[in-house]
């Protein structure tokens, strides 16, 4: 079966409090860089045996929605390559 | 002698360092320090505490590394004064390049709280004065991220330098399985900077201060400084 990766790129949903976020940009300040927000998110890079992409795609997607992602919380985008 | 303890925003050793202290240092002053007022005209010691300073966003240390806060520790350092950082202030001092190194989270992907032993690498600092190499000191360790990492050069260049101050052991002052709570690189739990004033460690000395509840050793490495605060031994 082909193997193919998958990027996934999880950011906190717009408007949910990221003190993470709040703390870097403080620090960039403090060091003199002008930075109004700060987002800090989780890149997941994720390889997968799978017999096409659309099947690896599909995968990923559960995986996002069982464990990967809490959709209260955040959003995700998601790119496949190889195969 | 005075000693002061930085206190950042997710600090939580702090208040267990100044009973320490004051234990360890009769007649010095100490005092804890809010990081953002950090005033060290006439510090002996500093001391960064454990914690999560500034949450461990981004990495651990990484923010507290380059706090305003930091500049005032670098320059203390630069003039000779000593510096001692425990865990979380290990891990601000390498974040601030005034250590090498860097950390990861352990091996084990446990955060891992108990007591380990450590055998005393060099006597060539301030901290370390009282000690000998080949003794071995129990103490606490509670971390998540305690892998300490150096290259293999920079490994070499700082055994070269007498900059390994203690190593992770087995009891007997020993190594083998299950001496190194955290897969540091050749069980390294403490290194010096260069001339010695600057350690920092993973275990917690302040956490080990009191024979009433069987842990002492941490005393060993904090009264060693007054002799050299006072003069003794510069």
């Amino acid at each position: 079966m082909p193997e193919f990766r998958a990027e996934l790129r999880v950011r906190l949903r717009e408007g949910v409090l990221d003190p993470a976020g709040q703390a870097v940009a403080g620090s960039l300040r403090d060091l003199g860089f002008t930075a109004t927000s700060v987002g800090v998110g989780k890149l997941l890079l994720v390889t997968l045996d799978a017999p096409s992409r659309e099947a690896a795609e599909g995968e990923v997607r559960r995986m996002a929605q069982e464990i990967l992602v809490n959709p209260v919380l955040e959003d995700y985008d998601l790119e496949i390559s190889g195969g | 002698m005075r000693a002061d303890i930085v206190v950042f925003p997710g600090s939580n050793c702090d208040r267990d360092a100044e009973i320490a202290l004051r234990a360890a240092l009769p007649g010095a002053e100490v005092h804890r320090q809010w990081h953002a007022e950090l005033d060290l005209a006439g510090t002996d010691l500093c001391f960064l505490p454990g914690g999560f300073a500034h949450g461990d966003y981004l990495r651990a240390g990484a923010l507290a590394a380059r706090s305003p806060a930091l500049r005032e520790v670098r320059r203390l350092a630069e003039r000779g004064a000593l510096v001692l950082g425990v865990c979380n202030g290990f891990q601000v001092l390498v974040e601030a390049g005034i250590l090498p190194g860097a950390f990861q989270a352990n091996t084990s992907q446990h955060f891992v709280c108990r007591d380990v032993h450590v055998r005393v690498e060099t006597d060539r600092s301030p901290f370390l004065h009282d000690l000998a190499a080949g003794d071995v000191l129990c103490l606490p360790v509670a971390h998540g991220e305690g892998n300490f990492r150096l290259t293999a050069d920079e490994y070499e260049r700082l055994k070269g330098e007498d900059r390994i101050a203690l190593r992770y052991c087995l009891p007997d002052g020993g190594d083998g399985p299950g001496a190194n709570p955290n897969g540091s690189v050749m069980g390294v739990a403490g290194v010096l900077a260069q001339g010695g004033r600057v350690l920092g460690m993973m275990p917690h000395p302040e956490r080990a201060a009191w024979p009433e509840v069987g842990r002492a050793d941490g005393m060993r490495i904090l009264a060693a400084v007054q002799a050299f605060a006072e003069g003794g031994c510069r």
